[in-house]
This record gives C-alpha cells, structure tokens and sequence, in this order.
C-alpha cells in the first residue's frame, strides 16, 4: 500500500513539474526592455565580508562564543541571500544571452553565447555555494571558499558590459549607414 | 475476442490514426533530423497498434497469445521511449556546452536511482492477485518502465527549470505528452497492482489521445524563434560595472 502511494505522489509530482515547466516557458522573457528592473544590484564586497574567513577569525575572536555563534548564522543566512540574488540575476541574464545569441551581427551573437555559458556557470556554482552555505549553518566548522562564485561573477559582469559595448557600436553603425 | 464499447475502439484507434499525419507533418517539416526515434517511435506506435487490433479480433489467436504480443509491445515501446528521452535530453541540452557534464552526471546518478527503486518495487512491491501471470507481469512492467522514465522526465523538468533552459517548441510537446502520458500510467500500474479498476484501460487510452494530441498540436506550431536583443539594460551594468571596479582597486 506504502509503495502504491509513494508511486502516485511520484507520478503527481511528475505532473506538477511538467505544469511548472509550462508555465515557466510562457513565461519566457521576449523583449529584453522587460528584463530593466528586473536586475537586483548585488553588492560583491558585502558578500565576501560576509564570507572572509579572516572576518569570521576576527569575529571569533573578539565577540563571546554564544554571540558569535548568533552573529554568525545571521551571516551565513545574509551569504545565501546575495548567492539566491546572484543566481536569480544569472537567470535574467541567461535570457539576455540568449537574445543576443540571436543577433546578426555575429560578435553580438558570440558575446551572447559567452553570456550564456556564464550565466549557467553562475547557476551551477550558486547551487552548490548555497548548499555549503546551509551546511555551514549547521555544521560552523565547515569551510566554504566564496571565490567561484564571485569571481565567475566578475566574468559574467564583464561580458555583459562588453554586449553592451558591441550592442551601441552596433546601432551607432546602424544609424551612420 | 472480448466484446467493446465503440468509446473503447475509439480511444483505441484514434490517437494510432492521429500519429499517421504527425509522422507525416514530423518528416515534411524535417523534425525527424533532430528527433529521429521520436519519428520511429511515431512509426512503431501505429504499425504495432495495427498488428495489435488484428490479433485481437482473429478467432485463432488466444487470449493467452495476444497477451504474450501485449507484453513484447510493451517491452519494446518501454525501449524506444527510453531513446526518445534520450533525444529529448540531447536536443534540449545541445545548445549549453556547460551544461552537458553537469546533466550527463547528474542524468546517470538519477537513472541509477530510479533502476534500482524500480528493482525494488518490482521485488516488494504489490502484485495483482486478481489476474493471470501474464496480465500481472504487464502491471509490472508497465509500473517499472513509466517509473523510471517519469522520473527522468521529471528530472529533465527540475534541472530546466533551475537553469532557466529555454525549450524548442516540439521539444517541449514530446517532453510534455510523454511524461502527461507516463504519469498517468505509472499512477494507473501502480493502482492496479492493488485492485483491478474497470475503467483502467480507457483512462491509459485516453491519456495516450491526449499525448498524442499534445505531440500533434506541438508538431503544427510555428517553431518559436528567439527574439533578437534590441536593447540593453545599460544603467543597471553601468553600476554592476562601477562597484566591479571599486572591488578590483581595492
């Protein structure tokens, strides 16, 4: 009986993420002016304060073992947030990439292509970073290095500048000819 | 032969007679270059459905014989299934280079799980005791092929949703009509495995009519063209741009 059920939820389930998957593919960005606004400004400094280890040593060092304890949940939990708000930026991004990808000029198209591969390296990496993160919570001891993501982070800035860049030489071109 | 409602030769015939014109519409629009087993399961659903419907209604054949024919549809269906999940994961994935260690990895990880929770509601699940060895060992079957599968559609959808893959339009349907078509059967199986349900039969079917609906209707629309970028949202880089240099000075 145990199992009948456990094979019915698993089948619902199924259901369910094949519904989500429908909705989240109507929900598909098609014009990037839709993505302005939708980018959060993520601050880099604040997240590597909040996961430098010499910070975490100074901390240690200085507060009561219980406050620190307390503050240092508190920073982990602030670590995982700017991780989620990375990643849900990367996803934005991930549709600019795309739409560049799309473009005739061809350096648009390969800046896009970058973008992509970027965007999904911040995906991955945020994943896992998250997940340490919440070990860390759990277990203190745990040491998580941060770099990955943001220096991937970093990268995948860099790229979208330079889109922009090929994207206002391009229309400048278009509007010289 | 057992005697049917024309509901049931309905549900039975219709979808088989829906795959001629989507092989039709999948070959013209040249879809089977990317999907050729999906075109070959198209093939194998309508040409074995056809051989099925004749063994039921010969006089010669027994009921013992067309459940044998029953359980080699079903194992051969379960096979090309598995390639057209193969097919879908191929497709969908191809244009993410990043992506492809991560899915093949995780993909592996996940089909071993399911093989093996497979396995073993095979070995402890339920039996159907109300029926003969043949009919319970297609429950069994049918149980563990839609499992596994289901779960690897599922995973499919998971593991798009969180990276935000962007799916082709037919990709999308055949993703969607099989794992619509496999939940309802693994949820089917594993409900007759318990108690026979009359209707069960009809449902499966109808839930096949459905699927292939979904594939047919997916394989007529317009396949969707990304929409080239026309502008970007430059205040919010130049700012991105900005705190990046303040970090790198210091």
């Amino acid at each position: 009986m145990i199992i009948t059920v456990i094979l019915v939820v698993f089948a619902l389930l199924a259901m369910g993420a094949l519904i989500m998957a429908a909705r989240g593919r109507s929900g598909t960005v098609t014009d990037v002016a839709e993505l302005e606004g939708k980018l959060r400004p993520v601050d880099l400094l604040a997240f590597r304060n909040l996961v430098a280890a010499e910070e975490e040593e100074f901390l240690r060092s200085n507060l009561p073992a219980k406050v620190f304890r307390v503050v240092q949940k508190e920073r982990i939990g602030a670590a995982v947030e700017y991780v989620q708000c990375v990643a849900q930026n990367a996803s934005l991004l991930l549709r600019l990439g795309e739409a560049a990808r799309a473009s005739a000029d061809p350096e648009i198209a390969n800046a896009g292509r970058e973008l992509v591969e970027s965007a999904l390296r911040i995906r991955i990496y945020a994943l896992s970073a998250a997940m340490k993160l919440r070990a860390r919570r759990v277990l203190p001891g745990l040491s998580v290095s941060p770099s990955a993501v943001s220096s991937s982070y970093e990268n995948l800035t860099g790229l979208v500048s330079r889109l922009g860049r090929l994207q206002h030489r391009s229309e400048q071109l278009a509007a010289a000819s | 032969m057992e005697p049917h409602s024309l509901l049931w030769y309905y549900l039975w015939i219709a979808p088989h007679l829906l795959q001629i014109p989507l092989a039709i519409v999948i070959f013209k629009r040249k879809l089977h270059r990317d999907f050729p087993w999906f075109l070959t399961y198209t093939i194998y659903q309508i040409l074995g459905n056809v051989v099925l419907l004749l063994l039921n209604h010969l006089p010669q054949i027994s009921g013992k014989s067309y459940h044998v024919a029953l359980d080699v549809d079903a194992i051969l269906s379960i096979i090309l299934r598995f390639a057209v999940i193969y097919e879908i994961f191929h497709v969908s994935l191809k244009p993410y280079e990043s992506l492809q260690r991560v899915s093949s990895a995780l993909g592996n990880t996940v089909l071993i799980s399911l093989l093996l929770g497979a396995l073993g509601v095979a070995v402890y699940g339920p039996v159907p005791q109300y029926t003969t060895g043949l009919i319970s060992m297609s429950v069994t079957t049918y149980r563990a092929g839609s499992m596994v599968q289901c779960g690897l559609l599922l995973f499919l959808f998971l593991f798009s949703y969180y990276f935000r893959i962007s799916w082709r339009s037919f990709v999308f349907g055949i993703a969607s009509g099989l794992a619509f078509y496999l939940s309802v059967q693994l949820a089917m199986s594993a409900l007759l495995a318990l108690s026979y349900i009359k209707s069960a039969d009809a449902i499966d079917m109808a839930a096949y009519h459905c699927s292939v609906l979904i594939w047919l209707g997916y394989a007529l629309a317009r396949q969707r063209v990304p929409v080239a970028m026309k502008t970007v949202p430059n205040h919010q880089l130049e700012s991105w741009n900005l705190e990046l240099q303040r970090l790198l000075e210091r």
